[in-house]
């Protein structure tokens, strides 16, 4: 059809009807005047005749009009037209609307960077994983007790012996490794550099559905004994370090000493089943896990629970139905592995072993579980934010109805319906949502920048231009225009009332109504946030059981240095003694791992003396020293001694435990002089535990202390450890170069991982919870800045309307005060309503984060007091200004108004 | 509340007459609605306005054709003229209608008897 041609020309057929129409009055008037009639009798003769042109006009154009989408064009030209006359009221809703819309748009972006988006991998819904758990590293106990989120190789060969249930069953090593990477022709001028590697079953790649960008991924025959060593590498590595050498399929490379060829290189976009980081540089058959970690093999060891692993349901299969399979198969691998001849205890193990299975559509994040709390309490603040915003503009909305309802009484006289103008009217509400959420975007953008700025070092890619990120800022706008919009246009398309003379009733009541509710959020939303804010003061201003002011971490790794295990004790003296000598430092020592680093072990340990309860498992966090550990860190020696220079190989072994440790294995009895099998079997002699020490956080400072158990790092042959802490005299960072320099003297092969100062690295670890705190106290006091324009808004309009009987209150002899006290008193008990509403909403709601709250009770008087008090006092202020309009009123002015 | 127009014709009779009317010569709004007046003898009572959504009904489907121009009393007016789709369509109707007239009409006769 020819509709196309008609709606450009549709201006052309508009502007002739109208012309028609007036040269057919004309020439009617001019007839009945030539017929003797008067030009006034005429004109009105004429009219009669013809009808209601107006009407007749629009019935007329109606006819070109093809479809609902056009007449919702006119409403909308129409709604511009409109805004266009008020662009105040349109800015300050616009700005009102980018204020709650964007602020949701940011914190759902970062909800969906984080916590929505499935692993790029085929039919992600189909997977399930062994345990979704981030922390890196296996479990350990033999046997494991309860439920086992990490296998030994062994355990992972009978899964897939016995499969039923899955596609594929594929196991990787949960944790990546430090690789030392040689290329053989120089690729770059350096001879050694760093990278990633994961040990993956050969069927990873398959069961994950994951193809290569060039050449292939590892397959099954390339994770058998005596395989050729391969290595797959992702896209990233192949771009960044490789420049996209075409020829990359086929090169040589040698990691950790031994010689692998790169075989593929990944799909683009694919980084594994861990979410959050870069994706592993290289990808290795488990096979080859001796030579990757240079280590024993744990291929063979049924005590190494070191594998975690990724399944692909079969069609039909449910996870439960294939978790309760496997649990079946489990134990009597686990009875058929320890035989008849097992002890109770492990007889017991056996029958409390179990495996839970966990959707793996969104595979394993670190930041999913680090920040999914923090975002969801974020989220539920800004939805209440956008209410308050809303709640203002249907307010601002109502109070312009009064002066609409003419406007609206002559569209009604021209014949629109009810319907056509509440259609009108949501029109423009949407167009101001739409317009809102415009802003919104682009003020999301630039929250996420900020917020991005914070955790970007976990590499969230969250953009605002994510399909689902506009599809939710759409939607909450039109759910926003309908939200605010529906109840005034309902409320003006009642104007019929109004044609009738009467001026229409005052909307005060709802907008009152809308006022309290305001109040209430914003009282809820500060409450929350000073309940927030006061637990980071506690969190920040607790003793974390070591002194963390001048301590400098210095972070390297013999393995990568290639030292060997028999020269490492040696290497870690020679370390020590270099850097103790250097000017400025007070003590050095050596271990595994240092406080609030992120990393921690746990070992099962026997004590003597102590007789566990049925089921309970008997673990330690465990870290090996070097001599000044306890001097270095500050943490204080309570009873016995600390671990020192004196205890070598040859020399008893040694343990030191924490208080908590005392609390729960020896009721508050000293420990000292007792003996323990920590993190070993009776086979080796124990370690006797030599000493007291205070508690020390070390993982998570919200945390009450765990038991734990230091033994002497020379005392465990062979141990690699490389954090280096060093107390300094002075400033910590103005010693980090010098200390750097000393061990690079001892073994210019040492790689420098990280340098970092303690307070600094403490300081990091309150980032989320600041974070947290800061964004939720400045998205209340938005909502309370709303609020307060709000009732301000409100307030004014009541005057005004109002202006008349003031005016005659005075006359009757009313003073200014009485008239001040009259509109404060007003705002003051819509204030009081709105904060007692408030303290009660406050009260349940504040118990969803009690979780994250740190010794502060969910209904805390003192911040329930302040914050009330915060709120009336801001409330006054907003309705104070109005009065005082309200008092200057001039009695004589008022009772002409009108 | 009113309703916005009295409808004393059937759905289409409007546009038939215009078509008929316009059959015998090209004319313009004003006198096309004084034309159907006066051969009705003031019998069918129609609004003047009326004529214009018809006359816009009938251009969308293309069975007439406007143009301006001036007419005999040397006034701007809009002529519309007959296509050869309305000859057919008006050909069309009218036999309906004539049919449709004739059931009536016996109804009616039947009634009566």
């Amino acid at each position: 059809m020819n509709w196309i041609k008609q709606l450009f020309s549709r201006r052309r057929l508009y502007s002739d009807l109208s012309q028609e129409i007036r040269e057919h009055l004309e020439e009617k008037i001019d007839e009945l005047v030539a017929g003797g009639m008067s030009s006034e009798e005429a004109t009105y003769a004429a009219r009669r005749d013809f009808g209601n042109a107006i009407l007749i006009e629009e019935r007329g154009r109606e006819v070109w009009k093809c479809n609902w989408l056009e007449s919702a064009l006119q409403d909308a030209r129409y709604a511009i037209r409109q805004l266009r006359r008020n662009p105040g009221f349109a800015i300050v809703v616009v700005l009102s609307l980018a204020l709650g819309i964007g602020l949701n748009t940011a914190i759902f972006t970062v909800v969906d960077a984080v916590l929505l988006r499935s692993l790029p991998v085929k039919s992600p819904g189909e997977l399930v994983l062994l345990s979704d758990s981030p922390s890196t590293g296996g479990q350990s106990g033999d046997p494991l007790i309860g439920r086992w989120s990490t296998v030994s190789y062994e355990v992972y060969l009978s899964f897939v012996d016995h499969n039923q249930s899955f596609q594929g069953i594929a196991a990787f090593r949960s944790g990546r490794d430090a690789m030392e990477v040689h290329w053989p022709e120089a690729v770059s001028g350096r001879q050694s550099e760093r990278a990633d590697g994961q040990l993956v079953s050969g069927n990873y790649f398959e069961v994950l559905g994951v193809g290569a960008a060039l050449g292939r991924v590892l397959g099954a025959a390339d994770d058998v004994p005596n395989a050729r060593p391969v290595a797959a590498i992702s896209h990233d590595y192949w771009t960044e370090r490789l420049h996209s050498d075409p020829d990359a399929v086929g090169r040589a490379v040698d990691l950790n000493g031994t010689p692998f060829t790169i075989v593929g290189v990944a799909a683009q976009g694919f980084f594994g089943e861990r979410v959050g980081g870069d994706a592993p540089d290289f990808w290795l058959p488990l096979t080859f896990q001796p030579e990757v970690m240079r280590r024993e093999s744990w291929l063979t060891a049924t005590r190494e629970y070191w594998l975690n692993f990724v399944a692909r349901l079969k069609p039909g299969v449910t996870r439960q139905q294939a978790e309760a399979v496997l649990n079946v198969q489990f134990r009597q691998f686990l009875e058929s592995q320890a035989g008849a001849k097992a002890s109770p205890r492990v007889q017991q193990a056996i029958k409390e072993a179990n495996i839970l299975l966990v959707p793996g559509r969104y595979g394993i994040s670190f930041l999913r579980d680090f920040y999914s709390a923090p975002l969801h309490i974020l989220m539920g603040i800004v939805v209440l934010v956008l209410l308050v915003a809303c709640a203002n503009v249907a307010n601002l909305l109502l109070s312009r109805s009064a002066v609409r309802q003419k406007e609206i009484a002559v569209r009604l006289i021209a014949g629109a319906t009810r319907g056509r103008l509440v259609r009108q009217m949501l029109t423009e509400s949407l167009l101001l949502a739409v317009l809102g959420g415009g802003a919104g975007l682009l003020l999301a953008n630039w929250c996420v920048h900020l917020l991005g700025a914070i955790i970007s070092r976990d590499h969230v890619r969250a953009v605002t231009t994510a399909p689902g990120v506009l599809a939710f800022t759409l939607a909450v706008s039109v759910l926003t225009g309908l939200a605010f919009g529906l109840v005034p246009a309902l409320r003006l398309s009642r104007t019929e009332l109004a044609v009738k003379g009467a001026a229409g009733r005052s909307p005060s009541g709802l907008m009152h109504g809308l006022i309290v509710l305001q109040i209430t959020v914003s009282m809820t939303l500060l409450a929350g946030a000073g309940l927030l804010a006061r637990s980071l003061v506690n969190l920040e201003a607790q003793n974390l059981g070591f002194n963390r002011d001048n301590v400098l971490l210095v972070q390297t790794d013999p393995r990568l240095a290639g030292i060997k295990k028999e020269d490492l004790d040696g290497l870690y003296r020679q370390i020590l003694d270099r850097v103790n000598t250097l000017p400025g430092v007070r003590s050095a020592t050596i271990a595994y791992y240092s406080p609030m680093s992120g990393h921690y072990s746990t070992v099962g340990l026997t004590i003597q003396g102590y007789s566990p309860h049925p089921g309970e498992n008997v673990i330690t966090n465990l870290n090996e020293v070097a001599p000044n550990y306890f001097e270095t860190l500050a943490i204080p020696v309570l009873a016995g001694r600390p671990i020192g220079a004196q205890d070598t190989p040859i020399s008893p072994k040694v343990a030191v435990v924490n208080q908590a440790f005392e609390a729960r294995f020896f009721h508050g009895q000293n420990p000292v002089g007792h003996y323990a099998w920590i993190g070993h079997d009776s086979q080796s002699p124990p370690e006797e535990i030599v000493g007291l020490v205070g508690d020390a956080r070390y993982v998570d400072p919200g945390k009450s202390p765990e038991p734990f158990a230091y033994v002497a790092l020379s005392q465990v042959p062979g141990f690699f450890a490389g954090d280096v802490e060093v107390r300094t005299t002075g400033d910590p960072s103005a010693a980090a170069a010098e200390v750097r320099q000393a061990i690079q003297d001892v073994d210019s092969a040492l790689p420098i991982a990280s340098v970092q100062t303690l307070p600094r690295r403490v300081t990091a670890t309150f980032d989320q919870p600041r974070l947290v705190g800061k964004l939720s106290m400045l998205f209340s006091v938005l909502a309370l800045v709303l609020a307060a324009v709000g009732l301000y808004g409100v307030m004014a309009y009541w005057v005004a309307r109002r202006t008349q009987e003031i005016g005659v209150r005075m006359a009757l002899g009313a003073r200014k005060t009485d008239v001040l006290r009259l509109v404060v008193g007003r705002g003051l008990l819509l204030a009081l309503m709105g904060a007692g509403f408030g303290l009660m909403a406050a009260l349940s709601l504040t118990r969803l984060i009690a979780s994250s709250l740190y010794h502060v009770k969910p209904a805390d008087p003192i911040t329930f007091g302040l914050v009330s008090f915060v709120v009336v006092a801001v409330t006054l202020f907003a309705s104070y200004i109005p009065a005082r309009r309200a008092a200057k009123v001039d009695p004589m002015v008022a009772l002409r108004y009108e | 509340m009113k309703k916005p127009d009295r409808r004393d014709l059937f759905p289409g009779a409007l546009e038939m007459m215009i078509l008929r009317t316009l059959r015998r010569q090209p004319m313009h709004g004003y006198a096309l609605v004084q034309h159907i007046k006066r051969t009705s003898d003031e019998l069918l009572q129609i609004e003047e306005g009326s004529l214009y959504p018809a006359l816009q009904r009938l251009l969308k489907d293309g069975l007439v054709r406007a143009e301006w121009g001036i007419s005999s009393t040397n006034r701007r007016v809009r002529r519309y003229q007959l296509t050869a789709a309305g000859i057919k369509h008006l050909n069309r109707e009218v036999s309906n209608f004539e049919r449709m007239l004739e059931g009536v009409t016996r109804v009616l006769a039947g009634g009566e008897a």
